[in-house]
């Protein structure tokens, strides 16, 4: 039987693909002392105003980010996978400005906070990785802002579409050609601004054009270049590739 | 278990919801309406121009009409 997977191998995995890592640097990496939780979905990682104590890596399932109106609406800010570590945009903050939440049934490594930043501090190599990992967040935040900002609901779902589709094949988890896409109606109308029932037109609009194919939650993608047109979507913000040192 | 309302739209086209969305009550349906109304107008303008109207029809499980928003818009004769 094959060893099962070292859980930060996927957090590895990650900062690798933009910074080239020694074998000591990931070899510390794998090393960061962690408690391994299975959380159930909707379960709150991180919660705003509270201060944050882990960095916690998602090793399997997806999670988002979102923030409240003082009214209670919600906007979906971000979505994550496995193998993202989910407070880097917390590590240096002394209190939490939004929430993280497990969108599916979720297992995520916790590391301490002091223990991921003593490692940062001790290795430049991990520390640019870390580095460049915050600023392609705040890239696909810009790229979020645009895309509800500017285009319209059609557009907008296609790129959000394309998105996870790109991330999770980077990843390694096949995107591709479709994926698993874990979210209600409701939940994409707060990820996209829209409402849900304005989601299942235009899901149902994308499904007319040939570019999607549902089943349940399954996201076929038969016809990428079409969905990548009609979502107007390129992957330069999300800066896939070695980042020159 | 919530109610499901179906939100159908006329304007130049016919669209039948069928799938329809579960809401907890009928005025969050109506406020659901206006705000979809909203949101396509803001993607498609067009939608009320010209003597066009738009129509959002919600109808409840047993397909009894429960509101509709009607957008139109009226320009000013031309001058002459």
């Amino acid at each position: 039987m094959a060893e099962s997977p070292p859980p930060l191998g996927l957090l590895v995995r990650k900062l690798s693909r933009h910074v080239v890592l020694a074998p000591s640097d990931c070899a510390a990496l794998l090393a960061l002392p962690h408690t391994l939780r299975m959380l159930d979905h909707s379960t709150y990682l991180l919660r705003e105003g509270d201060p944050p104590q882990y960095c916690a890596v998602l090793t399997s399932g997806f999670a988002y980010r979102q923030k409240l109106t003082g009214e209670g609406a919600r906007q979906i800010v971000s979505l994550h996978i496995p193998g993202e570590a989910l407070d880097l945009q917390s590590l240096y903050l002394d209190v939490a400005d939004h929430n993280i939440q497990t969108l599916t049934r979720a297992e995520v490594a916790l590391v301490p906070r002091a223990a991921m930043r003593e490692l940062i501090e001790t290795r430049p190599a991990i520390a640019h990785a870390v580095m460049v990992e915050i600023l392609i967040e705040a890239s696909i935040s810009r790229e979020w802002t645009l895309n509800i900002g500017r285009r319209d609901a059609q557009t907008r779902l296609a790129h959000l579409l394309c998105e996870v589709a790109v991330r999770l094949d980077a990843q390694g988890l096949s995107g591709g050609e479709g994926y698993e896409l874990p979210m209600t109606q409701e939940q994409l109308g707060d990820a996209l601004g829209l409402t849900a029932v304005h989601v299942n037109r235009t899901l149902k609009a994308l499904e007319g054009l040939g570019l999607i194919v549902r089943n349940r939650r399954h996201v076929g993608i038969p016809q990428w270049t079409g969905l990548r047109d009609v979502g107007d979507f390129t992957g330069r913000y999300l800066h896939f590739g070695p980042q020159t040192r | 278990m919530m109610p499901r309302f179906f939100f159908h739209i006329d304007d130049h086209i016919h669209e039948i919801d069928e799938e329809g969305q579960e809401l907890p009550s009928a005025a969050e349906a109506r406020v659901q309406a206006i705000v979809y109304a909203g949101s396509l107008l803001r993607d498609e303008p067009d939608l009320v121009w010209d003597g066009q109207k738009l129509e959002i029809r919600v109808t409840d499980e047993a397909g009894r009409p429960v509101t509709a928003v009607q957008v139109s818009a009226v320009d000013a004769a031309p001058e002459g």
